[in-house]
């Protein structure tokens, strides 16, 4: 049986941002077979269909930089393939686009080496314009960033500050601020947008948060990615 | 949202669900299920008459679930009314408000939605610009402990009737009928009961002194019944959820009603006749489903699902359809003598992971007088073909507490549980210790409109002493014993066959803090003693034995049972006489739901 792969960007947005990551998975797994696309299944007695997925996105942020990887057994214009799951998803969900990539592929996990998330910022204390541009860059030269991190073993202090790689300010004419960041994805790993929710609590309150980017890099493989 | 676990449980937004204008429609319609998203979603007539309304251009219908305890508090802290999901309007903002009665201890849920809505509990409370609460399911059969709170309920079969109950309304309100006129109008219905038209008279020891009804009510409302299902309605579409719910598939019923007799099983009686639909019509109803949902499984729904008579030739149509796709297909219900491991593996997908079989009782004796005529023998050998087939882990469903039940009946549940594990251990050679076998038990509610309608319930002591019987017993390798919280289970007989007075006790117990009562971590016994004892009634009041000519809180309302059938089968009972099943035509058993409703069994050729 051939195998094709293909690449699929899709947004969250609106309500949707409060279903989780299982939610999703199981809602992608429908609209494929309501698509009625020749989806490669797994073997077994309960066959899924083949797909990977990037990074979990936490619930409550909209996204415009999901991702995840199929695997059709025949080989379709990427269009069709488009166009398929954009008739076929559940409200929220938007194909952005499709791209057919090697069989061989590394997996998006391993690919995504950043992560990009935009914040809207509403102050909770009378800060002027100026202040909150210090604001930022005094949090930015900090040496260290302890958040407090649930794991399987009760909670952990971790110093997230390697992992914080940029962030950009936008001060909108209706006080609302713009807090755009890049983040490091990778076994050494993330900054979670609850993470930034807990370093700003004092000052700022998240409005809305979103994923707007992530950076894929071709390790180990000489394939081009997109 | 943020705040609350799960929160895409009250966002709606889900494939196929139906969002109409608001202000562009006659009547507006909340169908509410009293338990939380997971499950009430799982249920397939809310389902039903959800799209049923929705395909009626003149009316709307949207969803609304018990908010989860955490979603309470977010409400009442921030005072937001209970809203529905798809277009988030308050509750009384609508013009009915539909709840589904489908078990006693969700009632103090149905207080507490009401309430959050800002909706008032009790019917004298509201106005004309309050919504009508109207309700529906099994509970109708006997609402009589909610009638201060709802204005009307439909006995039986809800598709039809809801369109008649809302062309009515429609009218009236288009004529500005007050709600009083209204309720008369839909008086006239089939299966309509408007609780207010009838009195209820009782002597000092809370029996019933005289129930008569205030014209133009009938004296005896009789259920709603569709007599073809095959031409019954089916919808289009159906909705897709986000959130995981209990039962994540597409469901179609194969039939309804069953011929099996069961005299302790409330459906079995309430549902007949039984109806088989069509072949071709489930089959043409399931492709269209899960091409158009995308369902990993779909699930053939009845009481008895192996009693379609056409079932093989069924299994083998869907399963070269859906096997392909990778679509399993599931069948609850699921009688022991019924099964075969061909049957069982093809439906489970090949997976063994358990299996449930109900003998419901320890002795065949026992089982005789339930009319569940099952041999050791018959339950024996399905336990050995399950294990041969390749499944390791059995449960054994049973109740305590039956009519005539004696302490021999229940070491006939430890001996039975016993030899199936030793039949089990035996097929499994090395690999016996793997085996598992699972006694689970719980409590016999009588309940209306049943054979043992009449008889007592057990005590909460009795209940215990007989659950500690079977616990000291049960015990050693392989073996497991699960039960059910006896209070609950005399919570549930109290409300069952409750009557009007029982009304104050619910208010009072919802009042107190009661909610999510059938969840054993979130039940409150105490607060339900409480409540009963503050309105001066007694469980004990409801539990007992009534005699045959007692007027009892449901006779008003008819299944189309004669009350002489269900007398003689309580006799029958007592005798230890069995009642064949009346699928073939000649052991009609007259129980008179046929004659009485002008219908007839249907039943496919086999």
């Amino acid at each position: 049986m051939k195998k094709i792969k293909y690449r699929i960007r899709y947004s969250k947005t609106g309500v949707a941002r409060f279903t989780s990551h299982l939610d999703v998975l199981r809602a992608l797994s429908r609209t494929l077979r309501r698509a009625g696309l020749p989806v490669a299944l797994s073997s077994g007695f309960n066959p899924k269909p083949q797909m990977a997925f990037g990074p979990p996105l936490p619930l409550g942020v909209e996204s415009e930089a999901e991702y995840f990887d199929l695997v059709l057994t025949t080989s379709l214009p990427e269009e069709e393939v488009a166009q398929a799951l954009k008739q076929n998803l559940p409200p929220g969900l938007t194909v952005l686009n499709v791209h057919k990539i090697a069989p061989k592929t590394p997996s998006l996990m391993s690919q995504i080496t950043s992560i990009y998330y935009r914040f809207l910022l509403k102050r909770k204390r009378p800060l002027t314009d100026g202040q909150v541009e210090e604001w930022f860059m005094a949090l930015w030269s900090r040496p260290q960033l302890i958040v407090t991190k649930k794991t399987k073993a009760g909670e952990k202090e971790v110093d997230i500050r390697s992992l914080w790689q940029g962030y950009e300010l936008t001060v909108q004419t209706d006080g609302l601020i713009i807090f755009r960041v890049k983040v490091a994805f990778g076994p050494e790993g993330t900054i979670r947008p609850d993470d930034f929710g807990s370093l700003l609590a004092t000052t700022f309150q998240i409005e809305q948060a979103r994923r707007t980017a992530v950076v894929l890099e071709a390790k180990g493989s000489r394939q081009k990615v997109l | 949202m943020e705040r609350v676990e799960k929160p895409a449980r009250y966002i709606g937004g889900e494939l196929n669900a139906v969002t109409k204008p608001w202000t562009e429609v006659r009547l507006r319609v909340a169908l509410a299920f009293p338990d939380i998203y997971e499950i009430g979603f799982s249920h397939l007539g809310l389902r039903l008459l959800y799209q049923r309304i929705n395909d009626h251009p003149a009316y709307l219908a949207e969803r609304v679930y018990a908010p989860a305890k955490d979603m309470e508090e977010e409400l009442r802290k921030t005072g937001l009314p209970l809203f529905s999901l798809e277009t988030r309007h308050p509750l009384n903002q609508f013009d009915v408000v539909g709840f589904t009665l489908q078990y006693e201890l969700s009632y103090t849920n149905i207080l507490n939605m009401m309430n959050l809505a800002g909706i008032p509990l009790k019917r004298e409370e509201r106005g004309e610009a309050d919504p009508l609460i109207i309700g529906g399911g099994p509970g109708s059969f006997n609402p009589e402990p909610l009638t201060a709170f709802f204005d009307l309920f439909l006995l039986g079969e809800g598709e039809d009737a809801i369109l008649e109950i809302l062309a009515s309304m429609a009218k009236a309100k288009e004529n500005a009928l007050s709600k009083q006129e209204m309720k008369k109008e839909l008086l006239k219905i089939e299966g309509v009961y408007v609780p207010e038209f009838y009195t209820v008279e009782y002597e000092q020891e809370g029996k019933i002194a005289a129930l008569y009804p205030v014209p133009p009510a009938p004296p005896v409302v009789a259920k709603r019944i569709l007599p073809d299902l095959t031409t019954a309605y089916l919808p289009e579409k159906d909705l897709v959820p986000w959130v995981e719910p209990v039962h994540d598939r597409a469901m179609v019923e194969l039939f309804r009603g069953c011929t099996r007799g069961c005299r302790f099983c409330q459906a079995g009686m309430i549902y007949r006749p039984v109806r088989e639909r069509a072949p071709a019509v489930l089959k043409d109803y399931l492709e269209k489903i899960i091409a158009q949902t995308g369902y990993e499984e779909a699930s053939l729904t009845s009481l008895s699902s192996a009693d379609y008579s056409q079932i093989n030739e069924l299994l083998s149509a869907l399963t070269d359809c859906f096997s392909p796709q990778g679509v399993r297909l599931s069948l609850p219900s699921l009688r022991i003598d019924s099964f075969s491991p061909e049957l069982a593996a093809r439906f489970q997908g090949g997976r063994k992971v358990g299996l449930t079989f109900a003998p419901e009782a320890g002795t065949e004796r026992l089982r005789r007088v339930i009319n569940k005529n099952l041999t050791d023998a018959e339950i024996l050998t399905t336990a050995r073909e399950a294990f041969a087939a390749g499944w390791q882990r059995l449960k054994l469903y049973f109740m305590i507490g039956l009519p005539t039940e004696t302490d021999p009946d229940l070491e006939g549940i430890v001996t039975l549980a016993r030899q199936v594990l030793t039949i089990g251990r035996d097929l499994n050679g090395k690999k016996a210790g793997r085996v598992q076998v699972t006694v689970s038990v719980s409590t016999f509610v009588p309940k209306p409109h049943t054979p043992f309608q009449w008889r007592p319930q057990i005590s909460l002591a009795e209940t215990e002493r007989r659950q500690n019987f079977l616990r000291e017993r049960l015990v050693g390798r392989g073996l497991n014993f699960s039960w059910h919280d006896p209070r609950l289970s005399q919570m549930e007989g109290v409300l069952s066959r409750g009557d009007r007075r029982l009304g104050n006790a619910l208010a009072k117990a919802w009042e107190l803090g009661c909610s999510f009562d059938s969840w054993p971590d979130q039940f409150r016994w105490d607060l339900w003693q409480e409540a009963m004892a503050v309105t001066g009634l007694k469980m004990e009041e409801y539990t007992r034995a009534r005699a045959y000519d007692e007027i009892l809180p449901w006779d008003h309302l008819s299944a189309g049972l004669k009350k002489a059938y269900l007398q003689s089968e309580d006799q029958r009972a007592e005798q230890g006489q069995t009642t064949p099943d009346c699928r073939p035509r000649q052991n009609c058993s007259t129980c008179g739901v046929c004659a009485s409703l002008n219908i007839h069994p249907q039943l496919l050729r086999r």
